[in-house]
């Protein structure tokens, strides 16, 4: 409950918590035992997800692996490294700690590789709607910012001169 | 089959601010995550090293200055390897470039010097371009004083010298501090950069040595 309780605790200046702030601490331990639950089930899923998600992709872009060298064993630890720091910014319930544990430099890299925005929204998007598939309810819908947030961030880079997907 | 990378471990941006920047209140002092001290350098501070010099040096002010930025930019490179390497367990030149480039942006972005793209494209003539929004060089100084990012520009050729194993220079071919919409430096040896002054178009240098490596 990082962001809610650093804010709390730099509001309570000189004071001490009002009855108001006691309860939001304590709703917010409630949520967190949640999150943690979305997170351990990510977890069992990760491997067949992620699975699913290169298949399809192959199929899409069969000339991915020419241009890069050991392009979808790559591509499946950017998704993986995608999927563990959502489930730790989840966990925390600070959606920007995401943009700087992973994202800005994981784009740079795509950036630099050729990929085209297209190709990396197309990639996460369906990352994000197995995963939605794969996950009951409650725990698909604490990610599901995480991940929305992946795709927008990820894929916001401009076409490359010469691309390479 | 779709396996693990092997060849690169699942780990993220090392320079993740979280991760990287740790504040010692007893000691009063700051680090980054393995333990090398860090310093915020502040406007006034730069400037009073700036004119200090141009004060009691006169025209070769600059000369020192860059001097001071080349000199910067090695130990940077040495300090940027050794824990870079260690992090992602391999060499960072066994690393591929594109994950390079990014790291390079993201130590710039860490330590306050602008936002930084490294431009690789043009490897195979053997130049390198770095576009800079935000130096914080160039947006400090005043435009009558020189308005280039003199020291960023002999840091970057310290920097990637290191990093390359071989002496290279850094031409600065636009500037923000003089109006440009980014700053801009064009990297390759000494001798290609030879007669060529800051502020020459961009565009038309890059062409000029980009057709001259292909002509020779």
């Amino acid at each position: 409950m990082g962001t809610l309780l650093q804010r709390l605790v730099i509001e309570a200046d000189g004071r001490y918590f009002t009855p108001d702030e006691r309860r939001q601490i304590l709703e917010e331990s409630e949520r967190i035992r949640d999150r943690l639950a979305a997170a351990e089930h990510l977890e069992r899923v990760e491997e067949p997800v992620l699975r699913a998600v290169i298949e399809e992709m192959q199929g899409r872009y069969p000339n991915f692996s020419r241009y890069h060298d050991q392009a979808w064993a790559r591509h499946y630890r950017d998704m993986q490294l995608v999927l563990r720091a959502a489930a730790s910014a989840m966990i925390v319930n600070d959606p920007a700690d995401l943009d700087d544990r992973l994202l800005y430099w994981l784009r740079t890299m795509f950036a630099a590789n050729n990929y085209t925005p297209e190709f990396v929204e197309t990639c996460f998007a369906r990352l994000r709607d197995i995963i939605r598939e794969r996950l009951e309810g409650p725990s698909a819908d604490q990610l599901m910012p995480y991940l929305d947030r992946a795709v927008r961030v990820l894929s916001d880079f401009p076409e490359p001169a010469t691309a390479a997907v | 089959m779709i396996g693990y990378s092997h060849d690169l471990p699942p780990r993220g941006n090392y320079f993740n601010f979280n991760a990287y920047v740790r504040q010692d209140l007893r000691s009063g002092t700051l680090t980054n995550r393995v333990g090398a001290p860090l310093i915020g350098l502040t406007d006034e501070g730069y400037l009073a090293v700036v004119n200090t010099l141009r004060d009691e040096f006169a025209e070769d002010a600059s000369t020192i200055l860059k001097s001071l930025g080349t000199s910067w930019g090695r130990q940077a490179g040495e300090q940027f390897v050794r824990e870079t390497s260690a992090y992602y367990g391999r060499p960072l030149m066994e690393l591929p470039l594109a994950m390079v480039a990014s790291l390079l942006t993201e130590a710039f972005r860490h330590h306050g010097w602008g936002a930084f793209i490294f431009d690789f494209s043009r490897y195979a003539n053997g130049v390198l371009v770095v576009e800079v929004r935000e130096p914080f060089e160039g947006s400090i100084t005043k435009p009558e004083c020189e308005a280039l990012d003199t020291m960023l520009s002999a840091f970057l050729a310290g920097m990637l010298s290191y990093l390359a194993g071989r002496e290279l220079g850094c031409l600065q071919t636009d500037a923000r501090g003089r109006g440009a919409d980014a700053s801009r430096f064009v990297i390759t040896t000494p001798d290609r950069l030879a007669g060529r002054q800051s502020g020459q178009d961009h565009s038309v240098v890059l062409q000029e040595l980009c057709d001259h490596r292909l002509t020779t």
